[in-house]
């Protein structure tokens, strides 16, 4: 209770100081944090479980209600008219389980019609996918393969249509028209068995490396949790880009990029190494737009440039040094940000409590 | 007591800078004209560690915002005990570079703490004052920072070492002494404005001094009514922080000659601040001046007058393009509140009466 006051005492004591034109600048961030907030609403909503369920009750439910009304329609036609054949499928009904059918030319057309939809649907939804400039989970990965498996599917199935042996004899003991099934058996499987599994594997691999660096795990400092912070980083950034100082920002950025891609591709050395190659043409070149306030940064960048060429592979703390530098020039950006930006300041301030506690 | 802002330079500021000074943009002009009657913009320009920050913490201070808060102040522990731990590594790591071992073993021990895991944390604890202390008593510490020329070394080493066991302790509060003392390297562009009088504000525009930081001075080339140029009498036996093998008075005069001829200033007064005289004071009562200058002559050497007199001349040769008369040259010690407020009141007046003038 007594921080919390503490606090508000502070921001009082400043609010006095703060112009109305700055109050201005706040009002329209706020605006445009509201639009933000609705999109990114939706996006969450999209991406939800919910919004999942909801779709598949919806298809479940529909193709159910289509195959009672289509086969309402047949039986009340054949009912009324029996001498006619049924129009769809001749030789049996809709809700005659007792044995398996045969199609019509007219149930044919109308299966066709449901697919064409899909497929375009379907269509839609591979360009969508393949212009997403984020794939964290290897959906495209996923989607290639499983239209590969879709695209040879129904060709055997045309294919296999054409060949009497198949159509006649062995669709007497096995219907081709498995081809097709098997497709939606691969879907499940790399759609949701794989990555659970995957999932499963990689959780258990972690727990075992846990349980063996856990002592080595590093306390962040309060300015380091900021910045891993998306939101707040958002704040720094802009509050260093307004001040004239954002190269040592976006070093700390990308040297966490770095980190990620060592994480996912360190097999990969060249993407590694090409990464590193940015950040030292970026950070560690005189002239360039984002050269960072080290000393002797030309040798730094000789020394650095040497390491990745000679280097067989790279360490994942291969930019240590740089980001200790970096966290530290950022003091001065902090201080200054804690005294213009509350909530950043409050945000700090909670942070450094929980530090104490642990 | 003024209405005084510190921020990152507004909206404003941004579209000046866009602006070239013989823009025919009409709101661009018109702007810059408007804002020239009711705001001076006084730019605190100079090479690294030249004391820019310094004066403007101090200008702060006796307009009450910023630090006279204890709130603000609690906010800067960590920067104060980061300065400490910075000096102690690089102490201990200059009695290695110049090969002076640190005589007694448990002052051998702290070190290793130091270089390895200390950190600012751990300097809540009382015992690391003692530790601390000794090791800075330590014979081969001491003849390190006898020779602390060699070396990078914060100008505040001293004092923060003679106040261990203020800070050494989990009720530390930094005094406002403390904040002006310590040193945070300014990254970017900072500035804030007070009224003056007259309706009109001063607009104090801090900016970084090294290398990179001196690429983003030109942004407010512009918008500038004043120059105040920062330079550190206490620098000529000293290279720089950017590049170890650069002479810091030979980087002030190039930057000094690069501003003060500058065709933008032509028409704008320049103030010429030699800082830190209480540091020159000491230096040069053990240290040789005419060493580091072959035009000076050697039996003056121990008279400061006669020192600040030759460095006055050294850098008033440089200036080749801009009127002479327009050109102020003050001494100042900035940790010292009361002289920096005296200088400031002085290069505030003359400002003023040079605005009159036009």
């Amino acid at each position: 209770m007594q921080n919390t006051s503490q606090i508000e005492l502070t921001s009082t004591m400043k609010e006095e100081t703060i112009q109305t034109s700055i109050k201005q600048e706040d009002g329209e961030s706020m605006l445009l944090d509201r639009k933000k907030k609705l999109k990114m609403k939706i996006f969450t909503f999209l991406a939800s479980y919910k919004f999942m369920m909801i779709c598949y009750f919806l298809l479940t439910f529909g193709v159910i209600l289509l195959w009672i009304i289509l086969g309402a329609v047949e039986e009340t036609m054949y009912q009324s008219n029996p001498s006619s054949p049924k129009i769809m499928i001749p030789d049996t009904g809709f809700f005659n389980f007792s044995h398996g059918c045969a199609l019509s030319t007219n149930f044919v057309i109308l299966l066709a019609c449901v697919f064409v939809m899909f497929f375009i649907l379907e269509f839609v939804s591979i360009i969508l996918a393949m212009i997403s400039d984020k794939d964290t989970w290897n959906i495209k990965r996923d989607t290639v393969i499983l239209l590969v498996i879709q695209l040879v599917g129904i060709i055997s199935f045309g294919v296999m249509t054409g060949i009497d042996v198949i159509s006649s004899l062995v669709d007497y003991f096995l219907p081709f028209g498995y081809t097709l099934t098997v497709y939606s058996l691969c879907e499940v499987l790399i759609y949701t068995f794989g990555p659970a599994v995957y999932g499963a594997v990689s959780q258990y691999l972690n727990s075992k490396k846990t349980n063996q660096t856990e002592t080595q795990v590093e306390e962040k400092s309060e300015v380091e949790l900021i910045l891993l912070n998306r939101k707040y980083f958002e704040i720094v950034l802009d509050f260093a880009r307004r001040s004239f100082c954002v190269e040592s920002v976006s070093s700390w950025k990308d040297i966490q990029k770095f980190k990620e891609i060592f994480k996912k591709r360190s097999v990969d050395q060249q993407v590694v190494k090409n990464h590193a190659r940015k950040i030292v043409e970026n950070y560690l070149t005189i002239g360039s737009p984002f050269e960072l306030n080290i000393p002797y940064i030309q040798q730094k960048n000789v020394e650095y440039s040497k390491l990745i060429e000679e280097s067989e592979s790279l360490d994942l703390n291969f930019f240590e040094k740089l980001e200790n530098h970096c966290l530290l020039d950022m003091s001065d950006l902090f201080e200054r940000l804690k005294s213009s930006n509350k909530e950043i300041s409050q945000a700090m301030q909670s942070m450094r409590m929980k530090n104490a506690k642990e | 007591m003024g209405n005084i802002v510190v921020s990152p330079h507004d909206k404003e500021g941004q579209h000046h800078m866009m602006a070239t000074p013989t823009s025919n943009n009409p709101n661009g002009g018109s702007a810059a004209t408007a804002k020239n009657k009711s705001e001076i913009t006084v730019l605190l320009l100079g090479a690294g560690e030249s004391g820019k920050s310094t004066l403007f913490k101090q200008v702060q201070f006796f307009h009450g915002v910023g630090i006279t808060h204890d709130q603000e102040r609690i906010e800067l522990i960590e920067i104060v005990r980061l300065n400490v731990l910075e000096n102690a590594k690089n102490l201990v790591a200059a009695t290695q570079h110049l090969n002076i071992p640190i005589e007694q073993p448990e002052n051998r021990e702290t070190a290793k703490l130091i270089i390895n895991s200390l950190n600012t944390n751990d300097l809540e604890d009382p015992s690391w004052s003692k530790r601390l202390y000794s090791l800075w008593k330590d014979a081969g510490i001491q003849k390190a920072y006898e020779n602390r020329e060699k070396f990078q070394l914060y100008d505040s080493t001293e004092y923060l070492f003679e106040n261990l066991d203020r800070i050494c302790s989990d009720k530390y509060v930094p005094t406002v002494v403390d904040v002006i003392r310590t040193r945070t390297k300014t990254i970017g562009i900072t500035d804030m404005k007070f009224d003056v009088g007259d309706g009109k504000q001063l607009r104090l525009v801090d900016v970084g001094g090294q290398r990179n930081e001196r690429r983003k001075w030109i942004h407010f080339f512009n918008t500038v009514d004043a120059v105040v140029f920062l330079t550190s009498l206490s620098e000529f036996d000293l290279n720089l922080y950017e590049d170890n093998g650069y002479w810091r008075v030979k980087e002030s005069l190039r930057v000094f000659n690069e501003v003060v001829n500058n065709a933008l200033f032509y028409k704008v007064p320049f103030v010429l601040l030699f800082n830190k005289r209480d540091l020159f004071e000491k230096k040069i009562a053990t240290k040789s001046f005419s060493k580091y200058f072959s035009g000076f002559n050697e039996a003056e050497e121990k008279n400061p007058v006669a020192c600040i007199e030759y460095m006055t001349k050294l850098f008033l040769n440089e200036i080749t393009e801009h009127p002479l008369d327009t050109v102020s040259v003050k001494t100042l010690s900035a940790i010292d509140h009361d002289n920096s407020k005296q200088v400031f009141e002085e290069v505030k007046q003359f400002i003023m009466t040079q605005q009159h003038r036009e």
